[in-house]
């Protein structure tokens, strides 16, 4: 994203269902900041676990769901 | 070390350093992007931009900190506006407990000193150093709570002074990368550097 030129990155709190939310988060940042060194993005890249794992819609209970929220 | 040549680092961690990179090339010098100790070396001279003062601190790593600090030293220019004067100050209020700053020069600060986002204000500012007034914009300025003897005082708004120099350091409580007036970034240029 920041290669294409914009001003930097929004972080959802989708980031915190991350294996290591943390590391996550300071990866990203470390990704925004030095978007145009290689090397630094190959290295805040390793050992990160896992991301939010997608959920399947069907999956999620109505409740949960935020479509039927609000008015 | 021709005029010419000259190349100015911004820092470019955070904040509004587009803006400086953006009057420098206005200014008809070399802006280089400053976010690693290595990049100072390719400088003569450094400037410290508007933003979020905590965080540009944070981000910075410590190697580049050092060299700041040692360049400076050394007599590099360094101009500070906004969130770049508290990173300056050797002392800084109602900032975290923790927030570090460079110590580049002798003055102590408040951050947010003139309240919150809708306190912001433009106002014109006279000084010698720019022969005149300029429009200066104050978006959650920090204010100078103490200066040593030897910093100099280049501007005031109403009882605050709101721009100093101490050597080759120059500190702006506003920001004057937003706007067209290029006098300020002229007056930082016309400062003799130090040895690379």
């Amino acid at each position: 994203m920041m290669q294409l030129g914009c001003d930097g990155i929004f972080v959802g709190s989708g980031i915190f269902k991350a294996e290591n939310p943390s590391a996550r988060a300071k990866a990203i940042v470390a990704a925004t900041t030095y978007f145009d060194r290689p090397d630094i993005l190959a290295d805040a890249s390793k050992s990160l676990g896992k991301a939010m794992r997608g959920l399947e819609i069907g999956a999620i209970p109505q409740e949960e769901l935020l479509a039927g929220r609000g008015w | 070390m021709s005029s010419t040549r000259r190349r100015v680092g911004v820092l470019a961690l955070q904040g509004d350093f587009r803006e400086h990179l953006a009057a420098l090339r206005a200014c008809e010098v070399e802006g280089v992007p400053i976010r690693l100790a290595a990049d100072l070396e390719a400088v003569d001279a450094l400037i410290l931009p508007g933003g979020e003062s905590t965080t540009m601190a944070h981000l910075m790593e410590p190697a580049l900190k050092q060299s700041i600090q040692q360049r400076a030293t050394a007599g590099m220019p360094v101009l500070g506006t906004c969130a770049g004067m508290i990173l300056m100050a050797r002392e800084i209020q109602d900032g975290r407990s923790d927030q570090e700053s460079l110590q580049l020069m002798d003055i102590g600060v408040r951050r947010n000193a003139y309240g919150r986002q809708i306190d912001s204000f433009e106002a014109d500012v006279t000084s010698p150093a720019i022969g005149g007034s300029a429009p200066a914009v104050f978006i959650r300025a920090p204010q100078i709570t103490r200066q040593s003897p030897d910093v100099e005082e280049l501007a005031r708004h109403g009882d605050q002074a709101v721009a100093v120099r101490q050597g080759n350091r120059l500190a702006l409580a506003f920001h004057p990368e937003l706007t067209p007036d290029r006098r300020w970034h002229q007056y930082f240029l016309s400062f003799n550097g130090g040895t690379r």
